[in-house]
């Protein structure tokens, strides 16, 4: 749908821009849902000022966006408390409107003004926009549109920060096993960003949070749901592997609890988790520092691992490597399950 | 909301398989299989299921949870197919559509007459086609998927563009299509590079557009054969926009209807089950959970060299009805001379085949032999009636003067054609090799990973040696 039609007589300057996307928002609160008319007229207006907005930023597709208006535009927003205000109305705006808001949302928090994230700095100051972003999820409706402006704010070092401490951020485990594949698939995506991106932050977090976050992360890499144990995994070890995280990774594979799980996942029906399970598992066998009970498991259980690493094969160009490291696992495995101390 | 008014604007379809009862299988891929099936708590509406083996998808898990399913709940527009919903059960992914009975475009290129398709409606479809991608591109959007099997019809003669969230781009690896210039994020084009035309990324999908126009009939008009020659042009930047190519008076002189379609193309044709069960084979799409699958090769081995090949044979009838008085002569030319006889072996044998790309240069080169051939038959022709009356003379050296046209015009589209060849074989080359450094890196990387870790716990034990 084009509204191309409208943008002669709509606001032209920034200032007025801003104010005009400001009232009509406001306006949506005077009209009760009884006055259809009247609330479908408000909406109108502030799709048609989202419009002009949009083509403020990005251009109409003829002209080019005006970089001193596109900067303008980002401190008018941040200084009216207009981006409180979009956040906040954003469940009951239309599609188009929504649309052209995540467009927007990406290109205003990246304008730096005087060498300042005016919109960042204006989200830092009021942080419960991103809980309030984060439980968005809940709403099919418009949970993707949420996800892709938290994935924005979390390229901002400070946000992702907030969002990793909140307690908001525990809903994720919720979110990613959602039935809607769409919506799960998206909140996987977010929650990926969050633990990825900084590392040195996640590092922090986790340490701060080692028992309560594991305790989480092992229902996810045991749910009966095939993608998010997959997923899960795949992710554990993007983050665990990380240089920032060795000591998180260095404490991970002491604990018999952990062990346990990856040798049900090298067992699981899918091949694909088996290979990303050993990956894992073997940074546990590796280990020239084992624990006496992580020691007693693989004794124990010696044949059936043996048995099952034998039948895992690697595929494609990972054979030779895989291969290599198989034999490697499975040279100290038999190593360990013949030490004589561990029987008793 | 005005712009949801589309088929069942707030039906809820429900996310577990139990309520889905399958009918019959329409569709199969390398790891997917496609099924019409009746959505039970919706009264029975008919649907079409998507179901994709994900533990068969070898490529990086990444890409299946990237944004590939959420974009087309981004896009509304009447010419593309939106998903109603998609959920897991066990290792497979549900993707539940509408179900579009009139088929794909290219299941009913291969059940209707060998005549093929006639060009008004393939006229229709490509327009409409058109339109969806020029929507997608004006989202900063890019299908990366265009091929026959992702153009389907309903009863209706309505057209959709499909595969979009649910395609092969699902397990493609993103690395080789990335944007360079993309930020906001893998697919999506950041709005101020959209207008700036300094992308070129867009002009991929005009290519594949270009090549299955060509896919589609065997009989091309002038106006088509521009139309299709401006998408295959070798720079990028000389192809038309998606908009521009709108304008091209192959589709400003369309002006069929969806009515149209189902009245003259869909009347009469088996039904899609039926269709399915005729190929008796697997559907084109095994790029879908192939990693190593190069879309761009796929979607040239699809099926549209051979049918050039068949097309050069109906025009060449075409010159026999033009010219009756030498129907022998004309029809021999058709068949390939003597000397080259064994090369020209596999313009047939290649029908419908996969085709390699060197088979079809030499097709081609035999063709245009054949085509010379034809100009001295023609020529020999010519002189042996030199005596006949001037009327008679004029009128064969005006006929000539045609051939000699369609003779040139010919070998132009061959070497164009030759030329589109080799450039694919190059980027099939070069996707090859992209992808294996990418692995390499990959392996060393992984390599390095665990040196550190062994490295880093060896430290752990000697420092607590110590």
């Amino acid at each position: 749908m084009s509204f191309s039609f409208f943008k002669p007589s709509r606001p032209k300057t920034p200032p007025e821009v801003a104010k005009a996307i400001k009232d009509s928002l406001n306006a949506l609160d005077t009209k009760t849902v009884a006055e259809v008319k009247a609330l479908e007229k408000a909406m109108e207006e502030v799709e048609k000022n989202f419009v002009t907005m949009r083509c403020m930023l990005s251009g109409d597709g003829e002209v080019e966006p005006n970089v001193e208006q596109v900067s303008q535009l980002a401190l008018e927003i941040s200084k009216e408390d207009v981006i409180s205000l979009v956040v906040h109305k954003l469940p009951i705006l239309g599609w188009e409107a929504r649309k052209d808001l995540v467009l927007c949302w990406s290109i205003l928090l990246k304008q730096q003004v005087d060498s300042k994230y005016c919109c960042v700095e204006y989200i830092e100051k009021n942080l419960e926009l991103l809980d309030f972003l984060v439980v968005c999820y809940d709403n099919k409706e418009i949970a993707l549109n949420c996800g892709n402006m938290l994935r924005e704010c979390i390229k901002f070092p400070s946000l992702a920060q907030y969002i990793l401490n909140s307690a908001s951020f525990v809903l994720f485990f919720k979110f990613v096993e959602l039935p809607n594949f769409d919506v799960a698939s998206d909140a996987f995506s977010t929650f990926k960003d969050i633990l990825t991106k900084h590392a040195s932050l996640v590092a922090e977090y986790l340490t701060g949070h080692y028992d309560e976050f594991f305790d989480l992360y092992e229902k996810l890499l045991t749910s009966s749901n095939y993608v998010t144990r997959r997923q899960s995994l795949k992710l554990l070890s993007d983050f665990l592997l990380e240089a920032p995280n060795v000591q998180i990774m260095k404490r991970y594979i002491l604990e018999v609890r952990y062990l346990k799980i990856m040798m049900t996942l090298l067992r699981d029906s899918s091949k694909n988790i088996q290979i990303s399970a050993f990956h894992i598992f073997k940074v546990f066998v590796a280990n020239p520092n084992k624990p006496r009970e992580i020691k007693i498991i693989l004794a124990k259980n010696h044949e059936k691992l043996l048995e099952l690493l034998n039948s895992l094969s690697g595929k494609g160009a990972e054979d030779e490597q895989f291969e290599e490291e198989k034999e490697l696992i499975i040279k100290e495995i038999e190593k360990v399950s013949r030490l004589q101390s561990l029987k008793s | 909301m005005a712009y949801e008014q589309e088929d069942h604007p707030k039906l809820q379809f429900p996310l577990d398989s139990n309520s889905y009862n399958t009918t019959a299988e329409i569709g199969a891929g390398v790891c997917s299989k496609v099924y019409t099936a009746q959505c039970l708590p919706i009264n029975s509406t008919v649907v079409a299921i998507k179901s994709i083996d994900l533990d068969q998808s070898n490529a990086d898990f990444r890409n299946l949870v990237g944004r590939e399913t959420n974009t087309s709940s981004l896009l509304s527009h009447p010419n593309i197919l939106n998903p109603h919903c998609s959920f897991t059960a066990g290792n497979r992914l549900w993707v539940v559509m509408p179900f579009m009975s009139g088929g794909s475009l290219e299941s009913i290129i291969s059940s209707s007459s060998p005549n093929g398709i006639q060009e008004k409606c393939i006229a229709i479809i490509l327009k409409e086609t058109l339109t969806a991608l020029s929507y997608l591109h004006s989202q900063g959007h890019l299908h990366r998927d265009i091929k026959a099997s992702n153009i389907l019809l309903d009863d209706n003669g309505r057209v959709k563009l499909a595969d979009f969230g649910v395609s092969s781009s699902f397990y493609a690896s993103s690395s080789v299509y990335r944007l360079g210039s993309s930020t906001f994020s893998q697919y999506w084009m950041a709005p101020e590079v959209i207008h700036s035309h300094k992308d070129y990324s867009f002009k991929a999908d005009i290519w594949s557009f270009g090549i299955t126009a060509l896919d589609s009939t065997k009989k091309f008009s002038e106006t088509f054969q521009d139309m299709v020659a401006s998408c295959l042009r070798k720079d990028p930047a000389n192809r038309p926009t998606a908009d521009e190519l709108l304008k091209h008076p192959f589709f400003e002189s369309c002006n069929g209807t969806s009515e149209f379609l189902a009245e003259n193309l869909l009347r009469g044709l088996l039904s899609v089950e039926e269709r399915f069960r005729a190929a008796g084979k697997i559907l084109e799409e095994g790029v879908d959970c192939d990693p190593n699958g190069d879309r761009a090769s796929s979607v040239l081995l699809n099926r549209p060299m051979s049918s050039i090949i068949e097309g050069k044979g109906n025009e060449d009838e075409e010159f026999e009805v033009h010219d009756p008085a030498f129907p022998v002569e004309s029809t021999e030319a058709v068949i390939p001379c003597d000397d080259d006889g064994e090369e020209q072996q596999p313009a047939a044998g290649g029908r419908g085949n996969e085709v390699n790309a060197e088979t079809m240069v030499n097709e081609l080169m035999a063709l245009m032999t054949s085509l010379d051939d034809q100009k001295e038959k023609v020529k020999k022709i010519i002189n042996q009636l030199g005596s006949e009356t001037i009327d008679r003379e004029d009128e064969l050296e005006k006929e000539n003067a045609r051939l000699r046209l369609e003779l040139e015009r010919e070998r132009e589209q061959n070497l164009k054609l030759i030329q589109v060849i080799n450039e694919e074989d190059q980027l099939l080359h070069q996707n090859e090799r992209v992808r294996l450094e990418l692995e390499n890196e990959k392996l060393r990387l992984e390599l390095e990973k665990l040196k550190m870790h062994i490295s880093a716990t060896s430290n752990t034990t000697s420092d607590d040696n110590n």
